[in-house]
């Protein structure tokens, strides 16, 4: 595992707490972090790269306890957050020259391929710059000196669709060599990278698998019955279940095939007319588990 | 301005719940068959395949390195991958096909309840889509 963290807590007053999260990146995947506003991600990602201690637990990153990260450990991990201070006043091709001082990996020719790609004007001051180009100069600036380890808070957050494109072709250019831990509501734009997803909420992850055994077992479920259902005593893993006379629609997250689901149903629910399970976005999947889990309060 | 990418010949709208890996190699085989993909056009690398299409590099690595297996493409040295005359069938998918593969569709167009007509329809129309009335 390139991440590890055990019973990881950092603890807030109101917001964005960690209380004991375990979660598990394994080497080249592409994982995506996802959970509601304030369930704690952007948290646990400061805590990997040491921008913040843990108060109890612990995380491993490369293999080495966060808190003892040296400098050089700090060269194999790129973070980008939406929040990054950059020396405003820099030129960006002087924020180049700096950054290429700094990392003995950096890789100039996919540097210059990045940044003919992205058409960033090199004598405009950062400070200057649009948050689309900002967000691809901190991008170029993680991707340039080849980390083992990249972890990208809300990277797509705020862009227009055309450099949403742009930023995930330029992350994907060079994804193979990568892990990267990535965070953003814009599921849709991820989905067919993502090989790993794991669930946060309220601190805590919930759920992480590998993109394809959650597809395989989710589905959304349309059922139409001879009698009208009763909603309640129904198994867990049917999330968000909603009935209107002989019609119901649930979220199956325990799905083997239909004939077992037609099983389920009918040992519970009585004689069915119709059932449609169809299978679901890794969007759509997040909205079912945020829903489902936002009731619990 | 103007500037040169490598552009991916085919479109990839993800469906949820058929494995990413088969929908880029059954968007790149009916490239080949529609004739949007010529022999001896190159191909693209995996890299830029994943960047234009979204995907993880090593799905487009692994997609490209079925479609070489399955002499669809063909890795040349020093110039990249490049487009082949679409391989012959095998013997079996011919009768594959027709039986196994129409008795699905048939099944499947009487459980939504499309009558014979809608679905004659429907595949003529596809097929001048792909094949251009041929």
């Amino acid at each position: 595992m390139i991440v590890e963290t055990e019973n990881l807590t950092k603890k807030f007053w109101r917001h964005d707490a960690v209380l004991g999260a375990n979660l598990s990146v394994p080497q080249g995947s592409i994982c995506a972090l996802v959970g509601a506003n304030g369930a704690g991600k952007t948290t646990l990602m400061r805590v990997l790269v040491d921008v913040l201690g843990p108060d109890e637990g612990s995380a491993r990153v490369l293999g080495i306890d966060s808190r003892h990260l040296t400098p050089r450990d700090r060269l194999r991990i790129g973070y980008l957050t939406e929040s990054q201070k950059l020396p405003d006043r820099l030129s960006v091709a002087r924020y180049f020259d700096y950054l290429r001082a700094l990392y003995p990996t950096w890789d100039r020719s996919l540097e210059r391929q990045l940044r003919e790609r992205f058409q960033l004007p090199p004598k405009r001051p950062l400070g200057k710059l649009s948050h689309g180009m900002r967000v691809k100069t901190m991008l170029i600036g993680v991707l340039a000196f080849r980390p083992e380890l990249l972890i990208l808070d809300e990277p797509l957050s705020g862009l227009d669709p055309l450099v949403r494109d742009e930023v995930m072709a330029g992350l994907l250019l060079q994804a193979d060599e990568t892990t990267i831990l990535i965070s953003s509501h814009e599921l849709s734009e991820i989905e067919g990278c993502t090989t790993h997803v794991a669930f946060m909420v309220r601190g805590k992850v919930t759920l992480q698998e590998s993109m394809e055994s959650l597809a395989a077992r989710c589905r959304d479920v349309r059922v139409t019955l001879v009698h009208e259902p009763v909603v309640s005593g129904l198994p867990e893993s049917w999330l968000n279940p909603q009935a209107d006379g002989l019609q119901l629609r649930f979220v199956d997250t325990a799905f083997v095939d239909s004939t077992r689901l037609r099983e389920q149903v009918q040992r519970r629910l009585g004689a069915i007319h119709h059932l449609e399970p169809a299978p679901l976005s890794l969007r759509d999947i997040s909205k079912a588990l945020m829903r489902a889990t936002r009731q619990e309060v | 301005m103007c500037h040169i990418t490598c552009v991916a010949p085919f479109r990839l709208t993800l469906t949820a719940g058929t494995p990413i890996f088969d929908q880029v190699v059954f968007a790149a085989t009916r490239a080949i068959l529609s004739g949007s993909l010529q022999p001896g056009q190159a191909f693209p690398s995996g890299r830029s395949l994943a960047a234009d299409l979204k995907i993880h590099p090593n799905t487009a690595h692994k997609a490209i390195q079925y479609l070489i297996q399955e002499r669809w493409l063909e890795a040349r040295p020093g110039i990249g991958t490049v487009v082949l005359e679409p391989p012959r069938a095998r013997p079996g998918d011919r009768q594959r096909l027709l039986n196994g593969e129409v008795e699905k569709l048939v099944v499947e167009a009487a459980r939504v309840g499309a009558d014979l007509p809608d679905v004659i329809d429907a595949i003529r129309a596809r097929w001048k889509a792909m094949r251009g009335g041929q």
